[in-house]
């Protein structure tokens, strides 16, 4: 499999994704917290995953669909890519929090998010993010992306749930411990 | 055919891992899983686009396979073992589950080589024993920071 080189300089790409990580990590660390440690990682990781799973299937052959970032290969810019999906996937879950949105209007908060995630993708791609290739359109992304939204969703209200006794770690002898995560949401 | 064998094989890995004790919470498997998975996809591309080590099926038959396997199977191996680690209080114990752990994920390796999923092209199963040894010891590292957070 022949490596296509976009770009060898960095380049508007780059200061895009290092923009968007930097100003989402940002804004999580001033927002105030309603989860507990480890409902944030899952949050964060949600979206790492998502995005890296559904990349690597589409976007390496046979499928190959598009390229991310300077090279057709896998380099070190689009794992941080992948890593600036994070900050806007608990952003997505943190607004559902914070905003008290019912779950009548759930469906118009995802498809909020959607638009804004092709609004993002269409900056992404005119920035030299993605390099499109075989006929692929932004439009066939919508799906995507309100199936991973839908799926987040569900995640969240899965893990809302629980009782943080039973989703946070048992010891070896699979007591589980006492858990904090009630009282830091209680208390922010 | 290969596709229902190897969506078999992942089903029944879910299964399995459903099935045993856990030791660690809901949260600390879902992070970890979805660290696993990221870790083996990521690997996986690495070999195949940028060192070109393996080569994955052109057919759509095969790749599908060959994603259930990266995303799904190896992780939840992977996880269970590490879960299972935690169980145990032996070092014998321990020593035994990882290498059982290794060796399965391995035999899966080998089945998806013979099945045609992946072309070994400088890669072979010692090397994928040593990548799946060594995510094993990062999450079984990171597992014993998530048992530390509350």
């Amino acid at each position: 499999m022949e490596t296509i080189y976009y770009s060898y300089h960095f380049g508007k790409n780059e200061i895009y994704v290092f923009f968007l990580l930097a100003s989402g990590i940002a804004l999580m660390m001033i927002c105030r917290k309603v989860f507990p440690i480890k409902k944030t990682m899952i949050f964060f990781l949600y979206s790492v995953f998502m995005g890296l799973l559904l990349d690597h299937c589409i976007s390496i052959p046979p499928l190959d669909y598009y390229d991310v970032n300077d090279t057709s290969g896998f380099d070190f810019m689009d794992f941080l890519t992948y890593i600036m999906y994070g900050p806007y996937g608990y952003f997505f879950a943190y607004f559902y929090e914070r905003l008290h949105i019912k779950t009548k209007l759930a469906p118009l908060y995802i498809l909020a998010w959607a638009c804004s995630s092709l609004l993002a993708e269409y900056l992404g791609i005119l920035m030299g993010v993605f390099h499109y290739k075989y006929g692929y359109h932004i439009y066939y992304s919508l799906p995507i992306y309100l199936i991973v939204l839908s799926l987040q969703l569900s995640l969240y209200f899965f893990l809302q749930s629980k009782k943080p006794a039973l989703t946070d770690g048992g010891d070896s002898a699979g007591q589980p411990p006492v858990d904090s995560s009630l009282r830091d949401e209680k208390g922010g | 055919m290969i596709l229902a064998v190897f969506a078999l094989i992942s089903w029944l890995t879910i299964c399995a891992f459903s099935l045993i004790p856990k030791s660690l919470g809901l949260m600390d498997n879902i992070i970890l899983f979805f660290l696993l998975s990221m870790c083996s996809t990521m690997s996986a591309t690495i070999l195949y686009t940028n060192l070109h080590l393996i080569e994955t099926s052109q057919s759509i038959s095969l790749f599908l396979p060959f994603v259930l396997l990266r995303s799904i199977t190896y992780p939840l191996v992977l996880l269970g073992g590490i879960n299972l680690v935690w169980g145990i209080r032996s070092v014998f114990g321990k020593m035994a589950v990882v290498s059982i752990t290794l060796l399965m994920a391995s035999g899966i390796e080998a089945l998806a080589r013979a099945a045609g999923l992946l072309t070994f092209t400088g890669w072979n199963l010692a090397y994928f024993l040593v990548l799946a040894f060594v995510l094993f010891a990062l999450n079984l590292g990171f597992s014993f920071v998530l048992r530390k957070i509350t």
